[in-house]
């Protein structure tokens, strides 16, 4: 990536993002058509839907919900951005891992424009959770900027030692993140579903990437992260079908109940392993 | 020009459609679901996203009002048909194609949308609405705390219904019930049932795939914590296994007011997707 410039490499991984958050529509359109036992263009999906949806002209558009969907598609964008690919060139430093939660804090306003303040509960109890688990590689390699991350401890993936927070980011940024959404983006039409039905496809892909690359370490190569974060997606895709999608009072209680002290542990175990190695 | 084109045929590989099924009419609207479903279509049940209003059955006033209202909803560009009978169908599809894919039209049409309809007052549900069953108009009075404290029930249209095979409402009213509490993958499993039977699949032919959904959400822990959470005091989840196990046993299921009594106003189309047969 060094050789082409820092735009160029953040608008490639833009690209990226957005074509495996179509392959994630395409797939979903797949198995809901394999459910129902047609024969499907669901490979066209995202194209149709896309199509449908521009020429959409609704009747009644309130530039909150177009807002609040553009915001929902530029929190994966900017969760993207930080990544080494093109993170360190575009910002004139290496990020720290604190571009994850501006990128969440993102999303969750752009939540709240779609959903309203009932959405705040359900924002604090996955956030923090999620905080730790990003805290856990953190205290492993003893840096919070995502390049040291990424490269990892002793040439092993991080998620050896911190497999709960590995799924903690996986789960949390590309399952319950969307789930959070999906009821309000359901009521929606137009530019305001195109857009919020992008980010939460997007969504999926870059909590992949997150994981692969902090945890997994699937880089710096970009085809093996790409590669490694297209089938987390897939998978992430197909376990999540098999939940009910939880409301936000049940998403609020999961992070506060389990999500947290599984966080918890998981640092408690990381802290004491990197005392116990000095 | 060109481009516009080719979007709006691109746009036409997945319309999505509303289908209304007006009281004394499920098997109508089922059967417009699964042509739909046939197409590649998209079933939808929000009117912002819906490009074509499939209206199945004969219109009562009340009943027209309600549709109206639900057909000022959908955004252009958007076609709207009315069928009274299976056979009126595809051709019914196949004209709304057409009409969604002439711009001209479309934009003719845009300029014309007519008055907004006049809101519905709250505490008043019905007689038309997502898992709602079609004809049925709630209408609740509120007391202290926002707690409804008296209600009034009503339908609307033919008490007779449509003959169905054995266990089709019921696998139908299951399907919709998961779709009410966010399972969007066992409902899909049901619309399969539902087109099978519709076809004419014999009752033994769908009992494995039902037997498989009841085990699925029987067994789901996540669900009966999820379900179990929705509405207080009422079990979606103990709701959609009887529905299964009617429509494994090919029956229909039973049907109430007076949990209505006490509860909140905005649980009102949970509580009685509990306990009113949707008719699919």
């Amino acid at each position: 990536m060094a050789e082409i410039g820092p735009v160029v490499a953040a608008l490639l991984a833009v690209v990226t993002l957005l074509l495996l958050g179509a392959a994630v529509v395409a797939l979903r359109a797949a198995l809901d058509a394999r459910g129902t036992g047609m024969t499907s263009i669901a490979v066209l999906a995202p194209l149709a839907e896309g199509a449908r949806l521009v020429r959409t002209r609704t009747a009644r558009a309130r530039p909150a919900e177009v807002v609040g969907g553009a915001l929902l598609l530029l929190a994966p964008a900017v969760r993207v951005l930080a990544l080494p690919l093109a993170g360190p060139a575009l910002l004139g430093a290496a990020p720290g891992l604190g571009w994850f939660v501006v990128a969440d804090a993102i999303w969750w306003v752009g939540a709240g424009l779609l959903a309203g303040r009932r959405v705040l509960p359900a924002a604090l109890a996955l956030e923090a959770p999620l905080l730790l688990a990003l805290a856990s590689p953190a205290v492993a390699v003893g840096s919070v900027r995502i390049t040291d991350v990424a490269a990892g401890r002793l040439g092993l993936p991080l998620a050896v030692e911190a497999p709960v927070a590995f799924l903690l980011i996986l789960v949390v940024g590309g399952v319950l993140l969307p789930w959070a959404v999906q009821p309000a983006t359901a009521r929606l039409g137009g530019s305001a579903r195109l857009l919020a039905g992008a980010g939460a496809a997007a969504q999926v892909v870059a909590a992949s990437a997150t994981a692969s690359l902090l945890l997994l370490g699937a880089g710096p190569g970009v085809p093996l992260l790409v590669a490694a974060t297209a089938i987390l997606g897939g998978v992430l895709v197909l376990a999540a079908r098999r939940f009910p999608v939880l409301a936000l009072g049940r998403l609020a209680r999961l992070g506060v109940v389990a999500l947290l002290p599984l966080a918890a542990v998981q640092l408690g175990i990381v802290v004491a392993l990197s005392l116990l190695a000095r | 020009m060109i481009a516009a084109g080719a979007l709006a045929s691109l746009a036409l590989l997945r319309v999505h459609v509303l289908v209304v099924g007006l009281p004394g009419y499920p098997v109508l609207r089922l059967r417009a679901e699964a042509a739909v479903r046939a197409r590649s279509w998209v079933v939808t049940t929000a009117p912002a996203d819906a490009d074509l209003l499939l209206v199945c059955g004969t219109q009562d006033p009340e009943v027209a009002a309600a549709v109206d209202a639900l057909w000022w909803r959908v955004p252009a560009p958007r076609a709207r048909r009315t069928i009274g009978s299976a056979e009126e169908l595809e051709d019914a599809l196949d004209s709304a194609a057409r009409v969604l894919g002439d711009r001209e039209l479309q934009r003719r049409a845009a300029e014309h949308r007519g008055p907004a309809p006049v809101a519905t007052p709250e505490g008043a549900f019905g007689p038309l609405g997502v898992a709602w069953p079609p004809g049925l108009v709630v209408e609740c009075a509120t007391g202290p705390g926002g707690r409804i404290a008296a209600v009034g029930v009503r339908r609307i249209g033919p008490a007779a219904e449509e003959d169905a095979p054995p266990g089709l409402l019921a696998a139908a009213d299951a399907a919709r019930l998961l779709r009410l509490t966010r399972w969007e993958a066992p409902a899909h499993r049901l619309d399969r049932v539902v087109d099978l039977l519709l076809a004419g699949a014999p009752p033994e032919r769908v009992r494995s795939p039902l037997r498989r959904v009841a085990a699925l959400v029987g067994r789901s822990a996540s669900y009966r914590w999820s379900a179990g959470a929705d509405v207080p005091a009422v079990d979606l989840r103990q709701r959609v296994l009887a529905l299964l196990t009617a429509a494994i046993d090919g029956t229909d299921a039973p049907t109430t007011r007076r949990r209505l009594i006490g509860a909140r106003v905005g649980d009102v189309p949970a509580i009685v997707a509990v306990t009113e047969a949707v008719g699919g």
